[in-house]
């Protein structure tokens, strides 16, 4: 199976007075059709730029320095803005953390995906409220709330809006940066359930971009652990949870309490690094209980495992 | 005979809704103002030396109970007993001794250490405003806190601004603030949500360990009821400014009474693939309601499954079940 | 409070590099040399800036000892014109520090709030709503000439926006959580106010104080240009650009022009300050590089 996006050894950084950031640091990663994607990180660890350089939206002085991202055979590096602009929305959507901010408060709710369905499609006005409104309401919004502005919905509400124009044109992927952090649970678990259905119904595929281990085990099919800008672990959602190998992955997994489970609490030492003057070597090595020589010295390699696993540690290489 | 530090009794607070005074005049001409109902007569006890929880979503009234428990805030109504004195209404100076013995830990450490002072002083300001030591022993207990809270060496970090460092090492700063007056009772509110989810574990860790040291009672306030499940003897469960249940842990978290309690866990997802998929889920329609114009009788009742007509009209007061587990609710889920 | 700007702003050479630091460093350069001119008048003039010193209208950069030509009354241009500095900087000076009564004003009325804010505002506004020079000129006219009183007519109609910019500062910092935290380990207002809602102020005036600088000295001289500020004896930019006047039709432009160009100097200098400092301090008001 061919996957629908590529990315290969993906460099962005951000040259800052200060020093320049590696954010996405040699990152290659696939994306099946149907399948949603975790990519599990913390702050700073290039999660949302990956995310962002996919569309091309990193923000200056970011830029993405080499690599490739193939889609539908082109490669969206090398593609000029004008071109870029009939991929955004329209083949691969984006949906952001907050919604009130990603709304323009001066539009209906409607209006937005009206926009997006004309200035991609051309299609008439009257067709476009009809589907703006069908789309809203499969997502659980009546249709008569098509014509409120942004501030009448609550947070959950105003998510679903984002969802219903992120996917009205029918996208092959959704990038999704960290959609439910600023709602609550029950809210949370709502919009999850609208990614599972549309995934089922449409064949959508899901770059989920998140910090919270817990709703990509509830959603994903894959998953990859970002840290300091690499990709340390990745592998099917089952084999990271239950049979995880890196030992960031470890740590994470055992410091983090689960309801109904009595478990002490895993501490990883340290502090994740500056990314203007990262560790030498493998850049967990100052917090791994696990770090040996040659982990300090010498960056480790991808090892591919034969259950289709990938790790960047020294612990599975063969030397 | 339980040693109870807290006594909630009946508190209320409620908020105007109108700023200006041309809002406040159009509102009483109208006849009504409104106001958001933040916490709507709860009442709780803290014992001594336990981590007593205080969960919900938000606008649920948590965040607002525990600034009014440390009297941040000043109640619309009810009482506040601390080791029992009534603090309830106290004016600023008589509650400064309070303060010694209470203190809160917020949850966002990025803004709530002064940018304009160093760790040094951050740590020892509580010191010097009551008095307490001075020149050469103010350092000397501040150096002591700053380790025994983790900012290792002491020296280096007690000259830093806090713009010079993490997230973590913030809240641990904060931290120190809190413990320097070798306070009996802290109000924690959230303070792990804004940090990393790598460094979560140490300060919950490095809370644990300081309550055992320093001797401590928790209130500690959260919606992340795994967080919760790990930390808390007792648990008091919040919905729009009201408690619906309250109980052990334990008992709360693995054996829900409540309606809410119980679709709370289960949206809970779970960092277990098999797990997290395939068990029963309880889904809630709609979200929480305005806090100005709560639904009447009981407040859940609009999204409740298992409503019943009584549910409209009367609100049900909290009862106990059984043991320590209390639950208020006309219809709650029977144990298993 | 100079040795944190320093540490902080001059002292990174990524700063230097930038236009903003590019315009605080000229606009220092300029502050320092009128400074030193200023203090050290006495000894630099090469006359007396009192007296008539030579025949009258000697053209500029015609005789050595008067390089920069005389004026009508045969008074050396240059002489005056390094004295007026001195005049200059000094009304300049005692109007900031008059009108910056109006940052403890801002803070306690930002704080406290309530009735004092809104008595404190509504008598702000008002004085904020008169014409600048109309009411110089007015309280300069009723208290009659004389350093002193130039300074105060200029610092009255400064004050206000001193209030307003440390006011509206106030309100946003003391809505912060540290103030809150500050409350809670029991600290008094006074203590509040003095440790965490000033220091996260204060940074905010330090642009307004260079403006001022600025503006006072442009004041200075118009109101002396009117009559109304310091005596027509006294060696000042805009005595003597009024006292010249009729000069310019009949083709002598050096008995104005080069008041004119230290006013101008003067002014430029204080407000690359202010401008450099602003953008600095608030890297938000900044376009992008």
């Amino acid at each position: 199976m061919k996957p629908i996006l590529s990315i290969r050894n993906l460099q962005v950084y951000y040259p800052l007075i200060t020093g320049v950031v590696k954010a996405v640091d040699n990152v290659s990663l696939d994306i099946y059709e149907g399948e949603v994607l975790g990519l599990i990180g913390e702050s700073g660890s290039g999660k949302s730029t990956l995310g962002l350089s996919i569309l091309k939206l990193v923000p200056p002085p970011g830029r993405i320095v080499n690599g490739s991202i193939i889609f539908e055979g082109t490669d969206l590096v090398k593609l000029p803005e004008t071109e870029m602009r009939k991929v955004r929305g329209r083949k691969i959507s984006m949906i952001f953390q907050d919604p009130s901010a990603a709304l323009n408060p001066l539009i209906k709710v409607g209006e937005h995906i009206v926009e997006m369905l004309i200035s991609h499609t051309g299609a008439d006005v009257k067709k476009a409220w009809k589907i703006a409104e069908e789309t809203l309401e499969s997502l659980g919004i009546p249709k008569a709330r098509a014509y409120d502005y942004p501030h009448q919905l609550s947070g959950g509400m105003k998510q679903r809006v984002m969802i219903a124009t992120a996917i009205v044109l029918k996208p092959k992927l959704i990038i999704a940066d960290e959609p439910t952090t600023a709602l609550d649970v029950i809210v949370q678990d709502q919009i999850l359930d609208i990614f599972k259905y549309l995934k089922s119904k449409f064949k959508l595929s899901i770059m989920l971009i998140t910090h919270d281990l817990s709703i990509v085990a509830d959603l994903a099919d894959k998953t990859a652990i970002m840290y300091a800008g690499k990709i340390v672990e990745y592998g099917t959602v089952d084999q990271i949870y239950y049979d995880p190998l890196h030992p960031y992955t470890r740590g994470l997994l055992a410091s983090i309490p689960q309801l109904g489970k009595k478990k002490e609490l895993y501490v990883i030492p340290g502090e994740p690094p500056d990314l203007r003057n990262p560790p030498s070597g493998c850049r967990f090595h100052p917090r791994c209980s696990k770090a040996m020589d040659i982990c300090r010295k010498k960056e480790p390699p991808e090892v591919v495992l034969e259950d289709g696993r990938r790790v960047l540690c020294w612990l599975y290489a063969k030397r | 005979m339980k040693n109870i530090l807290l006594e909630v009794r009946n508190l209320k607070k409620y908020f105007p809704v109108e700023r200006s005074l041309i809002e406040r005049f159009l509102a009483s001409v109208k006849g009504k103002r409104e106001f958001v109902h933040a916490v709507d007569d709860i009442s709780f006890d803290i014992i001594g030396g336990e981590t007593f929880c205080l969960v919900g979503e938000s606008g649920c009234g948590k965040t607002t109970t525990g600034r009014l428990v440390v009297r941040l805030l000043k109640p619309t109504s009810g009482s506040i007993l601390f080791e029992g004195n009534d603090i309830s209404y106290l004016p600023e100076k008589k509650l400064r001794p309070y303060r010694r013995r209470m203190q809160i830990i917020f949850q966002d450490p990025y803004t709530s250490l002064n940018p304009r002072m160093r760790v040094g002083k951050i740590v020892s300001h509580p010191l010097e405003i009551h008095g307490i030591a001075s020149g050469k022993e103010i350092k000397e207990l501040v150096l002591e806190m700053l380790s025994k809270v983790g900012l290792s060496p002491p020296d280096y970090f007690y000259e830093k601004y806090p713009h010079e460092l993490s997230g973590g090492q913030r809240q641990r700063v904060a931290i120190a603030r809190a413990l320097i007056l070798k306070p009996k009772f802290i109000v924690a509110d959230e303070p792990t949500s804004s940090l990393d989810v790598s460094i979560r574990s140490k300060i919950l860790k490095l809370l644990l360990d300081l309550k055992r040291e320093y001797n401590l009672t928790y209130l500690y306030i959260t919606h992340d009821l795994a967080t919760a499940y790990y930390i808390c003897d007792r648990i008091a469960v919040m919905y729009l400014g009201k408690i619906v249940e309250l109980g052990p842990a334990d008992m709360v978290l693995e054996e829900p009474l409540h309606p809410y309690t119980n679709a709370l866990i289960s949206a809970i997802p779970l960092p277990d693939p098999k797990l997290s998929k395939s068990r029963e889920k309880i889904k809630l329609k709609g979200e929480v309601p305005s806090p100005i114009n709560p639904p009447p009788g009981c407040r859940f009742h609009p999204r409740c499954p298992y409503a019943t007509s009584i549910c409209k009209v009367e609100e049900p007061k909290l009862v106990r079940v059984s043991g320590e587990h209390y639950v208020a609710c006309h219809n709650p889920l029977m144990k298993k | 409070m100079a040795g944190f700007l320093d540490k902080m702003i001059l002292g990174r050479k990524e700063v230097r590099a930038t236009i903003e630091g590019k315009m605080l460093i000229t606009g220092f350069i300029i502050v320092m040399v009128l400074t030193f001119l200023a203090i050290f008048a006495p000894y630099i003039v090469p006359h007396d800036p009192y007296k008539a010193v030579a025949k009258p209208y000697i053209p500029p950069f015609t005789d050595l000892s008067h390089p920069l030509g005389s004026n009508f009354l045969g008074y050396d241009v240059l002489s005056r014109v390094i004295w007026g500095t001195r005049n200059s900087l000094m009304v300049a000076a005692l109007a900031v520090v008059i009108a910056s009564i109006g940052i403890p004003l801002g803070l306690i009325s930002g704080y406290v709030g309530g009735i004092v804010d809104r008595v404190l505002s509504l008598l702000m506004d008002s004085l904020y709503a008169f014409p600048g020079i109309v009411l110089a000129v007015a309280i300069s006219f009723m208290l009659g000439p004389g350093l002193f009183n130039v300074a105060l007519a200029i610092a009255v109609i400064y004050i206000p926006t001193y209030f307003r910019v440390v006011r509206a500062q106030t309100l946003s910092v003391r809505e912060n959580l540290y103030v809150e935290a500050a409350k809670a380990i029991g600290a008094s207002s006074l203590t509040i106010i003095r440790s965490y809602v000033a220091p996260n102020v204060l940074l905010v005036a330090i642009p307004v104080l260079s403006l001022n600088f600025a503006d006072a000295i442009l004041t200075e001289a118009g109101l002396s240009f009117l009559g109304v500020g310091l005596p027509p004896t006294e060696p000042d930019w805009g005595v003597d650009i009024s006292g010249s006047r009729g000069d310019v039709t009949r083709g002598i432009w050096w008995t104005t022009m080069f008041p004119g160009l230290m006013i101008f100097l003067a002014t430029l200098g204080f407000m690359l300050i202010s401008e450099g400092l602003n953008a600095l301090l608030n890297p938000k008001s900044r376009m992008r590089q």
